[in-house]
């Protein structure tokens, strides 16, 4: 019996990398969800979300943050290379203290523009913390078939785990 | 298929949408005679056709589960900028809401609202109407815990928003994260989400599950 809820691949690194794709994705969902438990190997570690190999200028993002409890603001940006999933911090030794959730609805629907909506965050001494919401969306129409998840420059270090959930509805 | 002796159960549907005129509504019954609940489990879904719907209502919702969340991805179907969702529960059409927000939109403004007293609450998901180019869709999640909890008021968590990559008007697009209270300790039967103005354009969709405690 097929569980509303179902894991369907996760990728726990056995090394260091800068990318990560889970391709072939099940069309049988409605939904996805995607959960990252990372560390970065240097502070330029990011969150980078791209669908079915697009690499085009085919994202915008807008988010809403708060750092270090001393600042909070937010930004809107067109026409990205990447949808946006969060900030790594910088690992402390092999512990992973980021965590990025990012929902993606209704990903079969040949008629919207593909919208996810992320919540992550991350402390990685006492005074470094920073959360975020983010929706990010991609310009295209198109069933999501594969979702690579790629660093700006440094690798997301050994352990860092990314598993991918279908949700189906009824 | 995987037999579970001795813990088999029938699973009846119960949810119910009710003033469906176009789209579709699908219940869990395609798992068949027997089945066993999962921790998550899908409770009902409307699909809105193409005459849209001006309100969808999950009636009976099961008293079975520890939390609900709803699932959203639509758009009002209105020449409008934007619609937000109105909510209310177990049919109350009193002066018993309150909600409130913190908002960031893509014109870098951004700020906080709150409301009480209302007849529904106003900070549901907040989406794109017809002033928004072609297939721009909203999202909505929205959490309910421990909602046949007699003892406790009941929240609801929000989160929402859309982008337009700057086109549409406005240009900008916005996140917003929202929280609902319904002045009641009654358990929820029933939720109801009316757009604002307009009704619910084509291929919107609304998706509820229940969430089982250990």
């Amino acid at each position: 019996m097929a569980l509303t809820y179902e894991p369907i691949a996760t990728n726990t690194l056995g090394s260091a990398t800068g990318s990560v794709t889970f391709s072939s994705i099940p069309q049988t969902y409605t939904d996805l969800v995607l959960k990252i438990q990372v560390g970065g190997a240097s502070s330029s570690a990011n969150i980078q979300v791209r669908f079915n190999g697009d690499s085009g200028t085919n994202y915008n993002v807008i988010a809403m943050y708060a750092y270090n409890d001393s600042s909070k603001a937010g930004g809107s940006y067109q026409n990205l290379a990447h949808g946006y999933g969060g900030n790594v911090a910088l690992a402390m030794g092999t512990s992973l203290q980021g965590i990025s959730i990012i929902n993606i609805f209704d990903y079969t629907s040949t008629n919207k523009f593909k919208n996810t909506y992320s919540n992550w965050g991350y402390a990685n001494s006492i005074s470094t913390a920073e959360t975020n919401h983010i929706i990010s969306q991609w310009r295209n129409t198109s069933a999501i078939t594969s979702i690579n998840i790629s660093s700006y420059s440094a690798n997301y270090i050994t352990g860092s785990t990314f598993t991918l959930y279908g949700i189906k509805a009824a | 298929m995987t037999t579970h002796l001795g813990l088999q159960r029938i699973l009846v549907p119960s949810a119910q949408v009710s003033s469906l005129t176009t789209g579709s509504i699908t219940l869990p019954s395609a798992r068949g005679q027997f089945s066993i609940p999962g921790d998550y489990d899908s409770i009902a879904t409307y699909t809105v056709g193409s005459g849209g719907q001006s309100f969808i209502e999950f009636t009976s919702i099961p008293q079975t589960y520890k939390s609900l969340e709803l699932r959203i991805s639509a758009r009002g179907a209105v020449s409008n900028t934007h619609i937000t969702t109105l909510i209310q529960a177990n049919g109350d059409t009193g002066a018993n809401y309150t909600g409130a927000e913190l908002y960031k939109d893509g014109n870098n403004s951004g700020g906080t609202g709150h409301a009480v007293g209302e007849t529904y609450i106003s900070y549901g998901p907040f989406l794109p109407a017809n002033q928004q180019s072609a297939n721009i869709f909203g999202v909505g999640l929205i959490e309910i815990a421990e909602y046949t909890n007699t003892n406790m008021k009941k929240s609801f968590l929000i989160r929402t928003g859309y982008d337009n990559n700057a086109t549409g008007t406005p240009s900008w697009g916005h996140i917003l994260m929202r929280q609902g209270l319904w002045n009641s300790t009654s358990a929820i039967t029933s939720l109801k989400l009316t757009p604002s103005t307009g009704s619910w354009a084509q291929y919107s969709i609304f998706a509820l599950y229940g969430l089982r405690d250990a």
